[in-house]
């Protein structure tokens, strides 16, 4: 089978001009030539993504009008019209676990269970994830032997808080061990495609971070529990790190370059160019093994990114609150964000994987904080779940629940399409363990 | 010692509700309705500071009892690291290092709970070669250090250079074998990569070690009193030292931290006041003032650019500035009273800043001036940091800069608006100004109670814009019209900013607030309630100074909140408990946890996992790789296999195959076909046509499928279901019924709405349907029945059951099959079919359906098949 396809140019042809130069090795370097399997003789690998943004939706725009197979896209969902094949709606569902604004429905949605409150002492709630997230349930399973565990990039800037973790980062290892988000395109296309100039170098690195991992190593017997995790985890970062150096860069390593930095000229964001180039990176992770599990924070919960492509003179999240019924700008912004997701989603479906495309390989699920900004509901949650998860999910299926059903229910499917068949997931008001059946083929 | 007038930052505010709920995140806010209390009188400013008021305050509660704040690792802030690394490598740190965790207020706090991530800690390790490259740039460097020469040589040199680095570096004497572990890698990396490297190699080992990254405290117990904790001498001087100047200690408090002589208060107080003169002393404080006005937001902070263009990162640089060096100035020049900060009118402006405060510009740099009087600034209050990180992008927001004036310098918390709050600008009257259009939006006493607390601070602040530019007038949408400058402070009146930090400045709560956001920082923690007796005491230290930070960061550190903690000890879980820890267990073993808020939690005893097939006891129940199944394909069509000590027994499928209708005999009993009056029968997912179970079980898609997939085969007329799913095998299991049971019966809908009114074709299935083919099928005599099957315009195919046994069910116990099922949740559906066909089997039957009809609790069932 002849597979000498050019996938760079591939990348360019479907975006028009990319701004990421990796060039990237013939498919045969990668795969097995049945095309069905890394040339390691791994099957194709499961990838489980999620994709984020903040202050959610205005469900009267975003619910699809149709159920069931081939939903008709909404006001909202139009710009993912060409992508329903791939895009299934999970709609009427609600966040379980709500108690306070922004906080209890990004941990809610993210973890299954109710934010982590830190201190009692301020009057705005200061929060953590109380357990690990979802992206970081599917790397306990996918990680096989792609070099990252995850990774983690954001788009638009973040804007400063000190609420904690739960506002700014998206993926958690736990309480307050946060997986930060990087922002720097280049430092991305660095951290996943670099090789090294000195071999010898990384093996005297390897011998620095083993000394300094047994040194943590002695001193978590000093600590008290809170504090062993935190080293802990400190530890195992020392480890993951370790573990790369000297090993093989893989397939594509060391070719191309890092993306050039996007200039923001008069102060506005230069949003959409921004999200082009990580959807890129995060592709050419996912296609180059370099990783299997990938998180995108479009806009942190809450944030107020300004939307000067839609005619906003003022951030998101204040909008939402001041912009009177039914807020044309609000709307606009949101039809705007489905745009970026598109743009991501499409660069997926344009990568090719095996003998498909990565979104076929790939579950993505995509959701917000909340529901209706102006009034930070938890119910009618907005929840996508894209790509055909190696074939378990048909795609293109709206399910619509009447009886406002456990948001969770929609993480434990994406899961599931993504392989990772846990029994159950989530705590308490989050807990469920029945999926979605209709999304499954 | 007077009492403490309202506790600082009470936090245990009771608010009725409130709005604006964007107040409360970072990036926006609603500009929320406000009820304008301003009462006009001709007072003046002066006489206008609220008196003293606080020893008759009926509301006055006692303070809790102190408690130490628990020991804790603090992973250092950026300028510590710097600061570390600088120490240990003799060059200034230029490397980008991981970006620090700001909260509830202070990256000292979020330091307090920061851990590495895997993407920080390769931050880290880069800066670390970086940093050491740029120390040892070539070998002559390295061999000036440490004079490259025979290696026995070399390895006694090393010996001797990192007895006196390590103690820098860790702040602490380094074990010996922890200087035998870094000799073995420099002769490690010496023999891989050369003795440059290998030299490179220890000290970006020294610089990455925890005991560099992290500031361990454990405590000891105090020697007069072993039933209390203290900080070590060790511990004490690292608090000392990265508090007061950001920098680890130097050898003098080093030495005296090694002879454990800074339980001495006059050892340690006299280290305080030298550090507290050195430069380091004022960029570390500096800092405190910028992160306690959040103006470390300042270089975050977005501005409509068509508006605002000036705004660049130089402005915003400038802005942050002006206010490190008032507060050098006023703190540390001057060692004047802090509360002078709020009214001193000194400004340092750059040409950019000098311009947005309409001052001539400097000729070169930064330079000192004096603000314009007309303007009306005043302190810190009137300066663009503070006026613009408090604004929206276009806006002002009186709510948004009330309320830093509230929280951060009087410490009255203002309690977070409730979910579902609108806060609709738009719909406020249009025309005026945005404070008359915030008073036109009363009417809204929740809202009120807490943007009375901020609104009319704000409303002080109206003459500058959202980048802090003085204006005459605000632009609306009828024309520009005059600002009302005047607001209010607990009921007296105002007028400007100016007035505004003069009343703040002699406000009762301003020392308190300030001692609680300096103890806030030096803590490296959120305050509880047993540390508020201390900051009430470290408020008073404040006016019994003059006002002087300086000599409050004294009392503070010679004050117990400073020195004390807790450790380890079992027991209850209150406030008193804070921090300690006790042994737990799990199923899979015993562990400790620590006391948290009131609970016990972070039990590190192994968790339960998932059983797999691996020989081994994931969740600790004693058993191995129990019920563990898979699906798998037997010889008669898909089974399940266990799981057998780590190997998969053999595929259990349907062993014998069964009767099912085909007009075979499948289990070769000589009879074709029978007994399949009424037969669960499993289909797929894909023989349901347009019918998804999840969807909605019950809709006429489901219907139809069911009886046309039943209708299909030669031993039935008709089908019911699906009544559940083989979740396993992806299977929806039907119930097909032939003629005995069931006879398909054509009819109208006009026929069923004169049963119950609301089956129409309009809403051809749901419970009034039901209901009208129940009692449809009750008047031609055949019990019961269930559909519409088939729907054509007005024709409706319903299903009687001519030999089924009606009974009264409830949903409670319906609910004890399918929990879905309580009538609440659902009272009909997928989830329902299954627990009708389930109840019916308990009792004898061998299938169901329903509900016939329902109300409240009650759900009458149809039961298919002789009961016994």
């Amino acid at each position: 089978m002849s597979r000498s396809l050019d996938r760079r140019t591939l990348l360019r042809g479907a975006l028009g001009g990319a701004v990421v130069s990796v060039a990237l090795p013939p498919l045969e370097a990668m795969l097995s030539s049945s095309g069905e399997a890394l040339a390691t003789g791994e099957p194709i690998p499961d990838r489980f993504l999620v994709w984020f943004w903040g202050n959610g939706v205005r469900p009267d725009k975003w619910v699809p009008p149709t159920t069931g197979a081939g939903w008709t896209p909404s006001e909202e969902l139009a710009p993912l019209a060409s992508l329903v094949p791939y895009v299934s709606v999970v709609s009427g569902c609600e966040v379980k676990t709500a108690t306070h604004p922004h906080h209890s429905g990004m941990a809610g949605i993210m973890t299954g269970q109710k934010y982590h409150q830190l201190g009692t002492t301020r009057d705005t709630i200061v929060s953590t994830f109380p357990r690990q997230s979802v992206d970081q349930d599917a790397a306990d399973r996918l990680q096989g032997s792609a070099p990252f565990r995850s990774l983690e990039v954001g788009v638009t800037r973040f804007r400063g808080t000190d609420e904690g973790s739960t506002f700014q980062h998206l993926s958690h290892n736990g309480p307050n061990l946060p997986n930060p988000s990087m922002y720097d395109p280049a430092a991305v296309y660095r951290r996943l495609f670099s090789v090294p100039t000195e071999p010898q170098l990384d093996l005297v690195r390897a011998s620095v971070l083993d000394l300094v991992h047994e040194e943590a190593g002695r001193l978590t017997r000093r600590l008290g529990v809170t504090d062993r995790q935190r080293l802990d985890q400190h530890l195992t970062s020392i480890r993951a790190l370790e573990q790369r150096l000297g090993a093989d860069p893989g397939v594509c390593g060391g070719l191309g370059s890092p993306p050039a930095p996007i200039p923001e000229t008069a102060g506005k964001e230069p949003v959409a160019e921004k999200n082009e180039v990580m959807s890129e990176l995060v592709a050419l992770a996912l296609a180059c093994d370099q990783t299997r599990v990938a998180s995108v924070q479009f806009s942190t919960c809450g944030s107020g990114v300004v939307f000067w492509q839609v005619g906003a003179s003022d951030g998101m999240h204040v909008t939402c609150h001041t912009e009177a019924d039914p807020q044309p700008l609000v709307h606009a912004a949101t039809v705007f964000t489905m745009e970026q997701l598109a743009v991501f989603l499409q660069t997926l479906k344009d990568t090719p994987d095996g003998n498909g495309n990565l979104l076929d390989h790939s579950v993505v699920l995509c959701t917000s904080e909340l529901s209706l900004g102006a009034l930070h509901t938890n119910d009618e949650f907005p929840l996508l779940i894209a790509g055909r998860g190696n074939g378990r999910l048909k795609g293109g299926w709206h399910y619509r629940s009447y009886w406002k059903e456990n948001a969770s229910k929609a993480v434990l499917t994406a899961l599931h399409g993504a392989g990772v068949t846990l029994p159950s997931w989530g705590v308490d008001e989050g807990y469920i363990d029945k999926t979605v059946g209709a999304l499954f083929t | 010692m007077r009492p403490v007038s309202r506790l600082p930052v009470l936090l245990l505010l009771s608010a009725l509700g409130a709005c604006g709920v964007a107040d409360f995140v970072q990036q926006g806010d609603a500009v929320d309705p406000g009820k304008d209390t301003t009462v006009e009188t001709d007072l003046p400013v002066d006489s206008a500071a609220p008196g003293d008021t606080d020893d008759t305050d009926p509301e006055e509660e006692p303070l809790p009892p102190e408690t130490p704040v628990p020991a804790r690792l603090h992973r250092l802030t950026d300028p510590q690291v710097r600061a570390t690394w600088a120490a240990v490598l003799g060059v200034p740190i230029t490397a980008s290092l991981p970006a620090d965790t700001s909260l509830h207020g202070y990256t000292s706090v979020g330091g307090g709970v920061a851990s590495v991530s895997p993407v920080e800690l390769e931050e880290f390790e880069t800066a670390a070669w970086q940093s050491v490259k740029a120390a040892l740039p070539d070998r002559a460097a390295a061999e000036a250090l440490l004079g490259f020469a025979p290696p026995e040589v070399a390895g006694v040199r090393l010996r001797a250079w990192l007895h006196d680095l390590l103690p820098v570096a860790w702040r602490r004497p380094a074990g010996a074998d922890e200087v035998d572990a870094l000799l073995g890698l420099y002769d490690e990396a010496t023999g891989v990569a050369g003795s440059l490297v290998g030299a490179r190699a220890v000290l970006a080992a020294v610089v990455l070690h925890p005991s560099t990254l992290y500031r361990v405290e454990v405590g000891e117990p105090d020697p007069a009193d072993p039933a209390r904790r203290r900080l070590t001498s060790r511990e004490l001087a690292e608090r000392l030292a990265f508090l007061l100047t950001d920098a680890p200690p130097d050898a003098a408090l080093r030495a005296d931290a090694e002879r454990d002589s800074l339980h001495d208060q006059h050892v340690l107080l006299a280290h305080a006041e030298r550090l507290l003169a050195l430069p380091a002393a004022r960029a570390a404080w500096s800092h405190w003032i910028v992160e306690a006005l959040s103006l470390d937001r300042v270089a975050l902070m977005s501005k409509d650019p068509d508006v605002f263009p000036e705004l660049d990162d130089t402005l915003k640089e400038a802005m942050v500035e002006e206010v490190r060096r008032l507060f050098q100035q006023v703190v540390f020049e001057d060692d004047a009273a802090v509360a002078e900060l709020l009214t001193r009118e000194d400004t340092w402006v750059d040409a950019g800043l000098a311009s947005l405060y309409g001052l001539p510009a400097p000729s070169e740099g930064t330079a000192h001036a004096t603000l314009l009087r007309s303007e009306g600034r005043g302190g810190l209050l009137g300066r663009a940091g503070v006026l613009a990180v408090a604004a929206h992008d276009l806006q002002t927001s009186p709510t948004r800069r009330g309320r830093l004036v509230r929280e951060r310098l009087l410490c009255d918390a203002v309690e977070p608006p409730p979910p579902g709050v609108v806060a609709d600008l738009d719909a406020l009257p249009q025309g005026g100004t945005l404070r008359d259009r915030l008073a036109g939006h009363a009417g809204k006493p929740q809202c009120a109670s807490c943007h009375d607390k901020m609104d009319p601070l704000g409303f002080t602040m109206e003459h500058f814009d959202a980048l802090g530019r003085w204006r005459a007038e605000e632009v609306t949408a009828v024309g520009p019209l005059p600002i009302d400058a005047t607001g209010e402070l607990d009921g007296v009146t105002l007028d400007g900013t100016r007035a505004l930090g003069v009343a703040v400045s002699q406000h009762p709560d301003f020392p308190g607030c300030v001692a609680l956001q300096v103890l806030r920082h030096a803590l490296g923690a959120a305050e509880g309630r047993g540390q508020l007796a201390s900051v009430a005491r470290l408020g008073d230290d404040l006016q019994a100074n003059a006002g002087s930070l300086q000599a409050m960061i004294l009392a503070m550190v010679a004050d117990e909140v400073f020195q004390a903690t807790t450790g380890a000890d079992a027991g209850p879980c209150d406030e008193t408990h804070e921090g300690q820890t006790r042994s737990c267990t799990t199923a899979c073993g015993e562990g400790t946890e620590t006391c948290r808020d009131g609970l016990w939690v972070g039990c590190d005893a192994a968790v339960p996992g998932l059983e797999t097939c691996d020989g081994l006891d994931q969740d600790c129940d004693g058993a191995v790789d129990e019920q563990v199944e898979r699906a798998c394909d037997a010889t008669w069509g898909r089974g399940v296999q266990a799981c057998v000590e780590g190997g998969w027994s053999s595929c259990e499928g349907p062993d014998a195959p069964t009767e099912v209708c085909n007009g075979v005999d499948d289990d070769g009993d000589l009879l074709v076909d029978e007994g399949l009056e009424i037969a669960h029968t499993d289909v797929g997912a894909t023989l349901l046509g347009d019918c998804d179970p999840d969807l909605d079980g019950a809709s006429a898609a489901c219907h139809a499928a069911a009886h046309a997939t039943c209708a299909a085969t030669s031993c039935a007329v008709s089908g019911l279901g699906p009544v559940g799913r083989r979740e396993a095998l992806g299977l929806h299991t039907l119930v097909c019924v032939d003629e005995r049971e069931a006879s398909v019966v054509q009819t109208t809908f006009g026929v069923l709405a004169t049963h119950h009114g609301s089956c129409t074709s309009a809403s051809p299935h749901g419970p009034g349907c039901y209901a009208a083919i129940h009692r449809f099928c009750g008047a031609r005599g055949e019990v019961a029945g269930w559909g519409p099957v088939a729907v054509s315009g007005e024709e409706a195919t319903v299903v009687c059951a001519p030999k089924a046994t009606t009974y009264q069910a409830t949903y409670t116990q319906l609910a004890t099959f399918v929990p879905t099922c309580d009538g609440y949740t659902q009272r009909f559906g997928a989830d329902c079919a299954e627990a009708f066909d389930l109840w019916c089997r308990d009792a004898g039957h061998l299938s169901g359906f329903g509900p016939l009809e329902n109300a409240a609790d009650l759900a009458y069932v149809a039961c298919l098949g002789v009961a016994p």
